[in-house]
């Protein structure tokens, strides 16, 4: 295999992992949120300046997962106080604060970026082979893929499809509304933590750039696409979302035309999605 | 069974619930009537902790519960069908009637119960697998009553059982109701517009009227009362007086 194909491969890999992250707030719990590519920002400078300062890989992703999961605490507590548009708000609001620390501190090297991170290391041997770190990813998402399925068919996964379908009806049940709305959030901000770990020690360089508004509606428009709540649906959309760009290349600049139609077609003829059942606007603004 | 003292209720500025009070017996069947925005349904939100009490004590059997989140209170053993159903229209019948168990861990007895349930609504069994919102209006009411059975209540709330149904549902819904009243010893708070079937099912009643309790009862008393059968049973002023 080429290596360009096996780089696409890599990148379907993680955005496949962020879409399923971000499936878990949106499609699950049914929260909007227009600023997840920050979570990813935060585990890949989390793992990357952890790995820099010395620590070995495991300690970093381990790392960048928990830290993804408290900030995304920190956010939930506040934001959850409002729901459907006010909360897309707070969340595009929270991408942009994000995008604005990683430009501003010193430690995460400010609009130039972190440079110089290093790769994974296995067993102490750093892992070059673009095939083996394919291999790495495959594994992960696999095991994520497993744990979404079984998230999804709990306890946890049916509180989260009635708080989804109506909150207040929830309530009636004796779910606590607020606790699985904020355990909905750290859940996904932690696996898009682990997400952006394994970007920055692929890439080994990162800057703000990439962890702002477009990518965060880049991974809400691979789960709309693929249908909100649907675990092959987030993946597919991951795919097609990844390797689209690559396939359009040569309409350059016309490639976006053709994007965005494709999306607008989506939602008029198909609003909910490939793989759905739910349609965007009976999350935004809980019409019903 | 059920002690409802002194409650008062606001919406914002709005006094909702002026300082009521009333009480369910083991076993009984309680109705409370009135007309539109008299405070009925506040009462209810107000017991099963939706609503906050503003002042007032609710007793369960023994037990304060006024200040409860609304979890816990459940819990306790207050189940609170809500007005217009408010199914989760976007999930499957079973799914719903799971959520209703879900303040409730053994599991045996929750697989038992929704075997119970489906023998006692046959339809919510043949329609298995069907979205919730997909149901007829009484399908719906049916699903909302057993949804809140699952939780396994001592008193149960029921909000506008009759409303937008027509007669025939009316009555079948009724009709369960009574049986699950007569054989498991339910205790039941009944709101309802509809007063003359209130009535003929609750053994007693109270009267709303912007927020405050104005007449209470057996039911035999409230319907032959003159004011009732003119306000609420449809009676001509005249066939009432004359």
């Amino acid at each position: 295999m080429s290596v360009y194909i096996l780089h696409v491969l890599i990148m379907v890999a993680i955005f496949a992992m962020l879409a399923l992250s971000l499936n878990i707030s949106v499609g699950f719990a049914g929260l909007v949120s227009l600023g997840h590519a920050a979570f990813f920002g935060i585990g890949a400078y989390a793992s990357g300046i952890i790995m820099i300062k010395g620590l070995g890989f495991p300690v970093a992703f381990g790392s960048a997962g928990i830290i993804t999961a408290l900030l995304g605490l920190a956010l939930a507590l506040p934001a959850l106080r409002v729901k459907d548009d006010y909360l897309a708000i707070v969340t595009l609001g929270f991408g942009i604060i994000v995008e604005i620390i990683f430009m501003n501190l010193d430690i995460t090297g400010g609009t130039d970026g972190l440079v110089g991170i290093p790769p994974v290391t296995l067993c102490g041997n750093p892992l070059y082979s673009k095939p083996g770190f394919l291999l790495l990813c495959v594994v992960i998402l696999g095991f994520m893929i497993v744990s979404m399925y079984t998230l999804k068919n709990s306890k946890i996964g049916r509180a989260w499809a009635a708080i989804r379908d109506n909150d207040i009806t929830a309530s009636f049940m004796g779910i606590n509304i607020y606790g699985y709305k904020t355990l909905a959030i750290v859940v996904s901000a932690f696996w898009a933590g682990l997400a952006g770990s394994l970007y920055a020690h692929y890439t080994a360089y990162i800057n703000p750039h990439t962890f702002g508004m477009h990518t965060s509606i880049m991974i809400l428009s691979m789960v709309v696409l693929g249908g909100i709540g649907s675990i092959p649906g987030a993946l597919l959309g991951a795919a097609l979302l990844t390797v689209l760009p690559e396939v359009l290349r040569p309409l350059a600049d016309y490639q976006d035309i053709f994007y965005g139609g494709l999306l607008v077609a989506m939602m008029v003829f198909r609003p909910q999605g490939i793989m759905g059942r739910v349609k965007i606007t009976e999350i935004f603004g809980g019409a019903r | 069974m059920l002690q409802v003292r002194n409650l008062h209720t606001y919406y914002g500025h709005i006094h909702a619930v002026k300082g009521v009070s009333l009480h369910v017996n083991p076993g009984e069947i309680v109705a409370l009537i009135g007309g539109n925005g008299a405070g009925k349904s506040t009462i209810l939100r107000a017991i099963s902790g939706i609503v906050k009490a503003a002042s007032g004590e609710i007793v369960l059997g023994e037990n304060e519960i006024t200040h409860l989140s609304s979890e816990r209170i459940l819990k306790r053993g207050i189940g609170h069908v809500p007005e217009g159903r408010r199914l989760f229209r976007g999930l499957s019948v079973h799914d719903n009637l799971v959520l209703g168990a879900y303040s409730r861990k053994d599991r045996a007895k929750i697989k038992k119960d929704l075997a119970a349930m489906e023998a006692l609504f046959p339809i919510l069994g043949q329609r298995r697998r069907q979205l919730s919102g997909t149901l007829s209006g009484g399908e719906q009411q049916m699903l909302a009553i057993a949804r809140t059975l699952m939780a396994r209540p001592k008193v149960l709330l029921l909000d506008e059982p009759s409303m937008g149904l027509a007669p025939i549902m009316v009555s079948q819904i009724y009709e369960k109701i009574k049986e699950l009243n007569q054989t498991e010893g339910l205790s039941l708070l009944l709101v309802e517009q509809n007063a003359r079937m209130a009535l003929g099912l609750a053994q007693r009643g109270y009267v709303v009227e912007t927020g405050r309790i104005v007449m209470e009862g057996p039911t035999s008393e409230l319907k032959a009362s003159n004011e009732i059968q003119r306000a609420y049973l449809g009676k001509g002023y005249r066939e009432v007086w004359e």
